[in-house]
């Protein structure tokens, strides 16, 4: 070859090279592109994903969005906007979910008394001595996927809280005022899901009689009607409750059929009975701290038929070991029996991170958050075992179940699997902040920050 | 003109040129089919998982990254020090003005050899990682297909179709090194203007360094290039003066070529 032509050729063919690369891979972006949202199906973009994290018992949730090039926007940065959803429970296949969104509404036959101020503002203060409650669900089936509502009746027996402001200066209204906040701050529900019959207990915290309730609503009902059900109130019990800053109940443990549980710390158990009329017929108070010893309740669960199945468990020692025992508790005509005590001993906390065709690598390292340093010296350097949980509208994208190990400050979880569809990268570390991104093999990018909100120490 | 280039080409080629081609590449491809293999290890991964990577995993982290940067930074060296050689260890830049070409074939032919240089080099990284895309996720595939898995509940899942890929563009464009070869990403857009910017860098970088070797007054050019790829750095970050960057080098690159001009009219030793 000719030196000149061999020159012109060397010189021009890295910039063929780097351009025909670059030109060539953004030609095949619509291909691409094409591909992804076959296969991504139904999970069109930009539709927010929900991550729930269980810890110990303690519930995390995280909004993102998602768009079609993978990039993440976030779309509740403050804590207001912020939605809550609650899976509480399986119905015909299907899992019903809680969002924790209440306002307040004033009832038809609320008692309204105005009062009118008159001066340089004039103001006209509107008092409701009864509201509803808005309880959204969503029942995650083939009958219906709109949202639900109930909405039951709070009454405000003590003192009028729920109040309307309206301040006009000449014909120029300039405000409206509804003093709700207080109210809601102190406003919790905790909702249980038994054969076809979704239980609310609603709780006011200490403001009075009345304001407190478990309500009975039928499933089938709630989704035939799908904005609205009849609510029968099943009982009012009266106790002395608190709503603690995060807007939990203390005490309240599980709801069953006219049957309420409730403890205190983390030994003593008491149950109150309740007919169908929500009158009290039996109030027992347990000290479980001689049958359970040092023990720990961990959680209760409802089973229908038999009753309320307390967990509670001790850790051992640092390994994956623990112990625990299973307390039975019944109602037999309509007296509650004594509990029934079963110990299980060196259950082995497996590790499995698999999701059907999803199998997520978990493997993730960072510092230890001060908040969690104490819960790990309590119990002698346990393994945390914890469920991650990532869904999408319709579909359970991921769940797993995590196993950490820890060392020194930083802890590390890890589960078995990388996955065929998501890989998983650890972006940066922050104190108190897990950043998690997945990447999913079609083209959907998942990257939120996982925030330790609460004390793990129930 | 191409004479002088020619000439210029393979002395850097003899000089060490070929070694910072071709080894740093070699090793670097040889790391990612190891990962692909092997599973990525290192930060946040405690047990090394194997199979399913997407190919943007086993590049950013391969040593593929370094090995180009350090590749890149030898082979600017090789060429300036070739350059410098002229007046410490020949007859000096003499040597050119007697040979039987104009002035201006003459300095076109030796900034066409740096220019050469380095963009054979960057092209041989891009055409070499588009290509090494099929037999690494097919190592990884390879892989994966042995895998068994669990399910929750005891079930066991197997079955699962491994040669489901991200495909090329994606790895591209969403690998730190990768899309900073090709496709510039920021906040999920690809910038065109910063390939555009990083071509003429490439461009203003190869005449940098020849001039910066063959005129010995101007060994301070080497500072202006660590300037540029500051600058380039900046403009990638603050999109809006991409253009001013561009604008400026563009000043630069005709500033740089008149002073060898001139230098080769009037040379001092």
């Amino acid at each position: 070859m000719h030196r000149e032509t061999k020159m012109k050729l060397l010189f021009g063919m890295p910039f063929v090279v780097i351009f025909g690369c670059y030109f060539g891979l953004l030609a095949k972006a619509n291909d691409n592109t094409l591909y992804l949202q076959d296969i991504a199906g139904d999970r069109a973009f930009l539709k927010p994903f929900t991550v729930q994290m269980e810890l110990y018992g303690n519930t995390f949730h995280e909004n993102i969005l998602i768009d079609a090039d993978g990039v993440t926007k976030e779309p509740f940065e403050t804590e207001e906007e912020e939605v809550r959803m609650d899976a509480v429970g399986t119905w015909k296949d299907s899992t019903v979910y809680v969002y924790d969104d209440m306002f307040l509404v004033p009832t038809e036959d609320a008692i309204v008394t105005e009062e009118v101020y008159e001066g340089e503002y004039q103001t006209k203060l509107t008092k409701y001595d009864k509201a509803q409650v808005n309880i959204d669900f969503w029942v995650e089936s083939k009958i219906s996927k709109d949202m639900m509502r109930i909405r039951p009746d709070v009454v405000f027996a003590k003192e009028n809280l729920f109040e309307e402001r309206e301040t006009k200066i000449g014909n120029t209204k300039t405000e409206l005022g509804i003093n709700m906040t207080y109210f809601l701050d102190k406003v919790s529900t905790k909702t249980v899901l038994i054969g076809d019959d979704l239980y609310t207990m609603f709780m006011t915290g200490n403001i009075g009689k009345g304001t407190t309730g478990v309500y009975r609503t039928n499933m089938q009902d709630l989704c035939n009607t799908k904005t609205s059900a009849s609510l029968a109130l099943v009982s009012t019990p009266f106790l002395e409750f608190a709503v603690d800053d995060k807007k939990c109940m203390l005490g309240l443990e599980a709801v069953g059929e006219n049957l309420v549980l409730f403890r205190k710390d983390d030994t003593v158990v008491w149950m109150e009975l309740y007919d169908t009329a929500g009158r009290l017929l039996q109030s027992q108070h347990w000290d479980t701290e001689n049958s359970i010893d040092d023990f720990k309740i961990e959680k209760t669960v409802w089973k229908e038929g038999i009753g309320f199945q307390i967990h509670t468990f001790k850790q051992e020692d640092a390994s994956a070991y623990e112990n625990t025992k299973e307390i039975l508790v019944w109602v037999e005509e309509n007296t509650i029996q004594e509990p029934k005590i079963k110990q299980h001993e060196h259950t082995v906390i497996e590790k499995k991170a698999v999701y059907k065709n999803y199998c997520l690598a978990i493997s993730t390292e960072c510092d230890v958050p001060e908040v969690w340093k104490p819960f790990y010296i309590q119990y002698n350097n346990p393994p945390l075992a914890y469920i991650l949980t990532v869904y999408d509208e319709n579909d359970i994208v991921y769940q797993g179940k995590l196993v950490t190990d820890w060392k020194d400050d930083y802890y590390k979880c890890h589960g078995n699997f990388y996955t065929l569809d998501f890989g998983r990268k650890i972006t940066e570390q922050k104190e108190n902040k897990i950043p998690i991104e997945l990447i999913s093999n079609q083209g959907v990018r998942l990257v939120w920050t996982l925030e330790i909100l609460g004390d793990l120490q129930r | 003109m191409w004479l002088i280039c020619e000439h210029m080409v393979k002395r850097i080629w003899k000089k060490g040129g070929k070694w910072f081609l071709f080894l740093p590449l070699a090793f670097g491809l040889l790391h990612i089919l190891w990962l692909a293999y092997a599973g990525v290890g290192g930060n946040g991964y405690i047990q090394t998982t194997k199979g399913f990577l997407p190919y943007e995993y086993m590049v950013d982290d391969s040593f593929a990254p370094w090995l180009f940067m350090i590749g890149f930074g030898g082979l600017l060296f090789v060429i300036f020090w070739h350059y410098k050689q002229y007046h410490t260890k020949s007859n000096g830049i003499i040597t050119f003005l007697t040979l039987p070409i104009s002035t201006k074939q003459l300095v076109t032919g030796i900034l066409l050899s740096g220019v050469i240089w380095v963009f054979l080099y960057y092209a041989l990284w891009v055409l070499a990682l588009v290509v090494w895309y099929f037999p690494a996720t097919e190592v990884a595939a390879h892989v994966a297909m042995k895998q068994q898995f669990l399910a929750e509940g005891n079930q066991i899942i197997t079955g699962i179709d491994p040669h489901i890929h991200n495909g090329l563009y994606l790895a591209f464009r969403r690998s730190i090194f990768l899309s900073n070869m090709l496709f510039f990403v920021k906040d999920g857009v690809i910038v065109w203007q910063e390939f555009l910017l990083q071509m003429i860098l490439l461009f203003m970088i190869a005449i940098t360094v020849v001039v910066a070797g063959i005129v010995p007054q101007k060994s301070w050019l080497f500072l202006l290039l660590c300037t540029l790829c500051i600058l380039e750095k900046v403009a990638y970050i603050n999109n809006s003066i991409w253009m001013l960057s561009l604008l400026w080098t563009m000043v630069m690159i005709k500033q740089i070529i008149q002073e060898i001009y001139a230098y080769m009219k009037y040379p001092t030793v």
